[in-house]
């Protein structure tokens, strides 16, 4: 019964939903016919614009641009070299006369190197090896019930005075711990193995340094500048005869060695890096002596004169190809303005050119950038990365501004009035014709040549006149008053037309225009206030 | 023309932007292969050359058009507008070689010739385009 009840509920929301979605597909279809139609006004738009930038790239200055790009970048490529990173600290709480070096490396290696590095660096007082591993899977500790993620092993006599922990046979410091010793089961791949436990006060554990700044436990990040080593509680110490029974083998694995009481004091360190780097995976390698430290770490760092060598690139790719855009601009600038008639946007341009650029320099670029990389590694792609962001730049830069659309606020042009209507009260034409044809005549600006008028049946008259402007030769105006009186005012049309027998400026013609009517307007007022 | 076509490349160097950009680009050459002299990047800077002087006709295809156009039009012999052409290429060319001859002298000749070939393929098709599209008016 209760199925029934469900499957019916069940239908009946899946119904209702259905007829919602209906009326909602009805209500939206005007809509969505709508959005359809603006949506394909706007794409229509930058479909026209793609066109206009693939018109831009067939062009033959196309292929100068990408030759030129493709070899400079593979020219900054090609010419990169990088140098493992050197940094030298001074620090003055170092005062102790003694020498040493100490060396971590990528993977584990065999005892001998300790041998291997007195080659090197000739006698010292004492070699001391590490192994310090973070663990995958981690080991267990059966009875306490914890996870070990970290094993660090070294010399016994090293150990016991740095953590105050007697190692004999089967020891290992734990800082997890609530009684000071205790014996446990190790458990590791399979194996279970008895151990003896030993507590060490975590505090110090991880304030215990091997040597200048580096801790016992092994570093996991970084926080800033600060380091962030493994909890304490995930990790065991032991000594390396310990660790070796527990492996059951006989082969001394070492990840970390420190030279103490180096007797040279010439020691270059980047050659002692290198040499030893030839033969071994090294992560770094530290000399700490009085006052001063240096490390050389694997990290390579594009060289001085690996990055000149970009710039000049650079810069010698931006001359062509701002060279070519700059004869390319007049055909730009015109393209321009033909999709300025057209109605795009003035922005228009700007997105074509951009387009431009990235179609035909970035996306050419950044294939021989990934070439690059594929064959000469990170830092000639850096140089090769370098060189493309800077002739692009450069490049969309240029063309953006030398094709930029003039500013759309500018100086209006007015052309000069040539026509003017002005109402006053009158009653009597014929004095209204004299008045004028008074100011017509005693213009000082102008010699008048002719002045005829007519009036017709008291109600209308047409003044004519041809003035000629005094300041300058063979120009003047032709000038015509309409007069229209009706019922007891006048409407007065002036019409002028400025004629010169060369070419009048436009300041002139407005000028002459400016003379000619405002005397007649302001006279006709005066006359219209004495009347 | 004789004479003139010595006056008139002198005056088309000096009017020109290409002749300019050869020069600009002839000292950064220097530098590059002042600094890294391997010969993988002296090949690619001879095919940069190549580039580079294609570059240059580009820049100044309406002066060079003209310049011929009018020759042409002027009743200039074909041998005198090609020496013409021949002296322009020669005078770009030497500039963009002289950062081999100064770090590289034995790749000098290739760089010349590379620079000079392209210089002159694209100025004589330039000179053909317009002979071949000139309409001669008819006395």
């Amino acid at each position: 019964m209760i199925y029934l009840y469900f499957l019916v509920v069940s239908v009946a929301i899946a119904l209702a939903l259905a007829y919602v979605a209906i009326r909602y597909t009805i209500v939206e279809t005007e809509r969505s016919r709508e959005f359809k139609v603006k949506v394909k006004a706007r794409l229509s738009r930058f479909v026209g614009m793609y066109r206009i930038s693939i018109l831009l790239f067939s062009k033959p200055f196309t292929y100068v641009i990408i030759a030129t790009l493709v070899l400079a970048v593979t020219i900054a490529g090609f010419s990169s070299s990088a140098e493992s990173s050197y940094v030298e600290l001074k620090d003055p709480t170092l005062t102790s006369k003694t020498r040493e070096i100490y060396v971590k490396f990528n993977k584990p290696v065999t005892a001998d190197i300790c041998s291997r590095i007195k080659q090197s660096i000739g006698s010292f007082n004492e070699c001391l090896r590490f192994y310090r591993i973070t663990l995958e899977t981690p080991y267990k500790l059966l009875s306490i019930n914890k996870n070990i993620y970290c094993l660090i092993s070294s010399d016994k006599r090293f150990l016991s005075s740095l953590l105050n922990v007697d190692f004999h046979e089967d020891v290992y410091a734990y800082a997890d711990l609530n009684t000071a010793t205790m014996r446990d089961t190790l458990i590791y791949d399979n194996h279970r193995t008895q151990i003896n436990l030993v507590y060490v006060d975590p505090a110090k554990l991880s304030a215990t340094y091997i040597t200048y700044k580096v801790p016992l436990i092994p570093i996991q990040a970084f926080i800033g500048t600060e380091p962030v080593t493994i909890p304490t509680r995930y990790v065991l110490i032991t000594t390396t005869e310990n660790l070796m029974k527990l492996f059951e083998t006989h082969e001394e694995l070492v990840t970390d060695v420190l030279i103490r009481g180096v007797e040279s004091d010439q020691l270059n360190v980047l050659d002692f890096y290198e040499g030893l780097s030839a033969d071994y995976d090294i992560f770094e390698v530290r000399l700490i002596e009085y006052g001063r430290v240096v490390i050389v770490s694997n990290t390579k760092i594009p060289s001085l004169k690996s990055v000149v060598v970009a710039l000049i690139t650079s810069a010698t790719a931006s001359l062509i190809t701002l060279s070519v855009f700059s004869s390319a601009i007049p055909y730009v600038r015109d393209l321009r303005d033909k999709i300025s008639y057209l109605g795009f946007p003035p922005w228009a341009i700007s997105i074509v050119l951009t387009s431009y650029t990235a179609t035909s320099m970035f996306f050419p670029g950044v294939i021989t950038l990934i070439y690059v990389y594929l064959i000469y590694g990170g830092t000639a792609a850096f140089n090769s990365l370098l060189t493309l962001v800077v002739v692009w730049l450069a490049s969309t830069i240029y063309v953006n501004l030398k094709a930029r659309p003039e500013s759309l606020a500018s100086e209006s042009y007015i052309p000069p009035t040539t026509r003017y209507t002005v109402i006053i009260k009158c009653e009597d034409i014929s004095r209204l014709v004299d008045a004028i044809v008074h100011l017509i005549k005693s213009n000082e600006f102008f010699d008048v040549e002719e002045v005829e008028y007519k009036i017709d049946s008291n109600k209308e008259a047409v003044i004519h006149a041809k003035m000629l402007y005094v300041d300058s030769w063979g120009s003047g105006v032709d000038l015509t008053v309409f007069i229209n009186v009706e019922e007891g005012f006048a409407h007065i049309n002036i019409n002028t037309s400025v004629f010169g027998v060369e070419e009048i400026s436009e300041s002139m013609s407005l000028s002459i225009n400016s003379l000619v009517i405002s005397k007649i307007v302001g006279g006709v007022k005066v006359w219209e206030s004495t009347y | 023309m004789g004479i003139y076509v010595l006056t008139l490349v002198k005056k088309l160097i000096a009017r020109s932007v290409g002749a300019k950009t050869c020069l600009a680009v002839a000292v950064n050459l220097a530098l590059l292969l002042l600094v890294s002299n391997s010969l993988f990047i002296a090949f690619l800077t001879l095919a940069l050359i190549s580039v580079a002087s294609l570059a240059s006709v580009f820049i100044d295809f309406k002066l060079h058009a003209s310049t011929i156009y009018v020759l042409y039009m002027c009743g200039s012999k074909p041998k005198d507008i090609r020496l013409l052409l021949l002296l322009i290429s020669f005078v770009n060319s030497t500039l963009l070689s002289i950062p081999y001859v100064i770090f590289l002298d034995a790749y000098s000749p290739i760089a010349f010739l590379i620079a000079l070939t392209t210089f002159f393929t694209s100025l004589n098709h330039i000179y053909i385009r317009i002979r071949s599209s000139a309409s001669i008016p008819q006395i």
